[in-house]
């Protein structure tokens, strides 16, 4: 049997899927790496990321190029579901438009209204006035420790240096409440005094030893501290006088965040153009591989939907020129599935009625010669039976008129001999005869639901008795074996077969009969085994086995296994047979279940 | 470049005539970047080959070593100070601009590791500068992709070394 592969399966979508996942996940990774990584030094790195870029997206058009070059050529040469192939293709593309379109023109749109938000002007002055606040505020506490330490008044209050520190303290806080701590060196560096914050305090001068202005920011984790520095002569000594303040806490932290976000602003807002145009760009960079994968993919899908369908076509145009041979596999459980199992067992009735009908054909025209034959060799074989009997006859009464007694001669032996062959062998066509027409008036079923173990058995018993070196076992006929069948013809048939596996073992062996329930598409048959331990039948002999008048027995007529068959057909049912030399062979009767009694 | 017994070490300078080229100052624009809150890139990068003579030339020139230095400017408002970071340390602050940018434009003598002296092999340096007077944070750096006004990249530059 030749078949079609019809398949729409799970695996193969599972894997186009995969693909598509994978290809996208490639898209996303590839795309991330521009974004953040290649973009950034390497100018090889960039070439590379230029390559795979421009590389990726012309291999899937080409890769669609072909398909639809391939497709073109399919309908030029007229091949079956390149049409339906086409229109598939260019709905799966509008469709793939339709959702693209407005997705571009949405993007683009959000985009370009995310960057005009980014960038509004009131933004950028909102940075710029925090940043200029702060500078301010920051400048302002600079210049203010600055005035103190370098004003006049400082003079004064370091005449409490020596006498009264506390009250130097006070009185600097007094002047200026921002002053957090105050610390002195003398000219050697020494510490004099240090009142205030305990953080501001300084281990020693440093590199700012005599020097005077604001001193380096300093930043520690917990603060920053701004620091002024000035130099006074007091009572014939120098003195080092270092004022300051910590800045407000998180201030450096809420002051980079400005200067970042300021950077970003002024980054954004000096390339938007550039910006807009390249995201735009890389939007559609992004987006026309996975619609041309689309694409790629619909033309697969494609492929595989129409698949079963054109095989459909194709299989209905054997089918239609005769062919009867074709089956389309499927391994999917859709509806097309549904539709191949359908066709397929169309065609399998199909063939098997056509089978039916040419047997019936056959059958009917074997009929008509054995109908025509017994009625043409049936009328003279009687007179020549009369007359050679009375040739005999009067040949034997005229010898013993003449000679008083029997005859007895040489002549007469011969003509004895002769006669009887000729009678025996008028007999014999007479027998022969009997089978023609009983194999031409086969009646039509009449039809019954009956156990199958009721004809097996009486068959069976009936061959037990005539031979005793077969054994037949007939135990293993199932309890649902219940047909709908003739039951006279169908223990012609069993008794034909039974007696065929008798005859084949000569030396005697065993006959057995079983039977089970089998579905077959729809439909549930008795299947009824009748398996003997003979010599098989000849590999040249098995095509001929249910032809009528076909027999490889020396006194058979050749009718047994096609009455078999007639009534087996006759019952729309099926024969066949297995066979093995010097193992057996094995008769398999399919017949419809009939309805159980209750 | 200078080989002081094995080890070899270089010296580069982006000498802004290169940039000039373009109708800009690359001074006057990485300042204009600086003040306007941005920061400015350069980037050295220096190859040490040795060549390749007989039928091994066709192969071309033997790679030894590879460094690629980034320096980044930014102007601290707060301190009216220049700073320049290196691997994302503070490596210089100037308070005058033309020291600040003597410092930018000029990579310190590196170290490119060591090399067979005894081997009479011929050696030299390739070097090359890559200057953003803005520097573009990822994700808006794939504009470079695009644009020849943010990155300028200077040819490479051959030098023998000396002993």
């Amino acid at each position: 049997m030749r078949a079609f592969h019809s398949s729409t399966t799970s695996v193969g979508l599972l894997v186009l899927v995969l693909i598509f996942i994978l290809l996208i996940a490639l898209i996303v990774v590839f795309s991330h790496q521009i974004l953040v990584d290649l973009a950034q030094v390497d100018a090889q790195a960039n070439i590379v990321a230029y390559v795979v870029a421009i590389a990726f997206p012309l291999i899937l058009l080409g890769l669609i190029v072909f398909q639809i070059v391939r497709l073109i050529r399919e309908r030029a040469t007229g091949k079956p579901g390149s049409r339906l192939k086409s229109r598939l293709i260019m709905f799966f593309v509008l469709i793939a438009l339709l959702s693209s379109i407005p997705q571009a023109l949405l993007s683009v749109n959000f985009v370009n209204s995310a960057i005009n938000f980014w960038l509004e002007a009131r933004i950028g002055e909102a940075l710029r006035g925090g940043l200029s606040i702060s500078l301010e505020y920051y400048r302002g506490t600079v210049e203010s420790l600055r005035t103190f330490n370098s004003s006049s008044m400082m003079s004064f209050i370091l005449e409490d240096l020596n006498r009264n520190p506390e009250r130097l303290w006070k009185n600097v806080r007094t002047v200026n409440s921002d002053i957090q701590f105050i610390q002195v060196f003398d000219a050697d560096g020494s510490e004099l005094l240090f009142r205030g914050e305990p953080r501001g305090r300084l281990r020693s001068l440093g590199a700012f030893d005599g020097g005077t202005g604001d001193l380096p920011k300093e930043d520690r984790e917990d603060a920053s501290i701004l620091r002024n520095a000035a130099v006074y002569e007091l009572d014939g000594g120098q003195y080092t006088v270092v004022v300051g303040r910590l800045m407000p806490e998180g201030f450096d932290s809420k002051a980079s965040s400005l200067t970042e976000s300021l950077e970003i602003f002024s980054q954004l807002n000096r390339y938007k153009r550039l910006f807009r145009l390249v995201l735009i760009f890389f939007y559609f960079f992004f987006s026309l591989p996975i619609f041309l994968l689309s694409i790629l993919v619909s033309f697969l899908l494609t492929e595989e939907i129409i698949r079963p369908i054109v095989n459909l076509e194709d299989a209905t145009r054997r089918v239609a020129e005769g062919d009867f041979s074709f089956r389309i596999l499927s391994r999917s459980a859709d509806e097309l599935s549904h539709l191949v199992g359908s066709f397929n067992r169309m065609v399998s009735e199909l063939s098997h009625s056509r089978e039916k009908l040419k047997q019936s054909e056959k059958i009917s025209a074997w009929q008509e010669i054995a109908q025509r034959l017994a009625h043409e060799i049936k009328n003279p074989l009687t007179p020549i039976k009369l007359s050679a009997q009375r040739i005999l006859k009067k040949y034997s009464a005229d010898a013993e008129a003449e000679s008083g007694s029997p005859a007895g001669g040489e002549f007469q032996k011969v003509l004895q001999a002769s006669v009887s062959s000729i009678v025996r062998e008028v007999d014999s066509l007479n027998d022969l005869l009997v089978e023609f027409r009983e194999f031409a008036r086969l009646p039509m079923p009449r039809l019954q639901s009956i156990h199958l173990r009721e004809p097996v058995e009486e068959v069976a018993q009936m061959y037990r008795n005539l031979s005793t070196e077969v054994i037949i076992d007939s135990s293993h006929i199932s309890e649902d074996s219940v047909i709908r069948a003739d039951p006279g013809q169908i223990r012609q048939v069993l008794a034909n077969l039974i007696r065929n596996a008798v005859q084949a073992m000569p030396k005697g062996g065993e006959v057995s009969i079983r039977s089970a329930v089998v579905n077959k598409g729809d439909r549930r048959f008795c299947r009824i085994w009748i398996k003997d331990s003979g010599a098989g039948i000849p590999e040249e002999i098995r095509g001929r086995v249910f032809e009528p008048y076909f027999t490889s027995k020396a006194d058979g007529a050749g009718l047994g296994l096609a009455i078999v068959e007639r009534i087996v057909f006759d019952h729309d049912g099926n024969i066949w047979f297995e066979t093995q030399e010097d193992v057996g062979t094995t008769f398999i009767i399919d017949l419809p279940l009939g309805f159980a009694e209750a | 470049m200078v080989l002081r017994g094995r080890s070899v070490s270089g010296t580069v300078e982006y000498l802004d005539s290169n940039f000039a080229e373009r109708g800009v100052s690359a001074s006057q624009a990485v300042l204009a970047s600086l003040w306007d809150g941005l920061r400015a890139e350069i980037t050295f990068q220096l190859r040490l080959y040795r060549r390749s003579s007989g039928v091994f030339a066709f192969f071309g020139d033997r790679l030894l070593r590879e460094r690629q230095v980034y320096q980044v400017a930014s102007f601290d408002f707060y301190e009216n100070r220049y700073k320049i970071l290196r691997d994302n340390r503070i490596t210089g602050e100037y308070a005058a601009e033309t020291e600040f940018l003597d410092a930018f434009f000029s990579l310190p003598e590196i170290d490119l590791g060591e090399i067979n002296t005894g081997d009479g092999g011929d050696y030299y340096l390739l070097a090359r500068v890559r200057m953003m007077p803005v520097k573009i944070i990822p994700p808006l750096n794939i504009i470079t992709l695009f644009s020849t006004d943010t990155v300028f990249t200077t040819p490479w530059v051959e030098a023998e070394l000396k002993p």
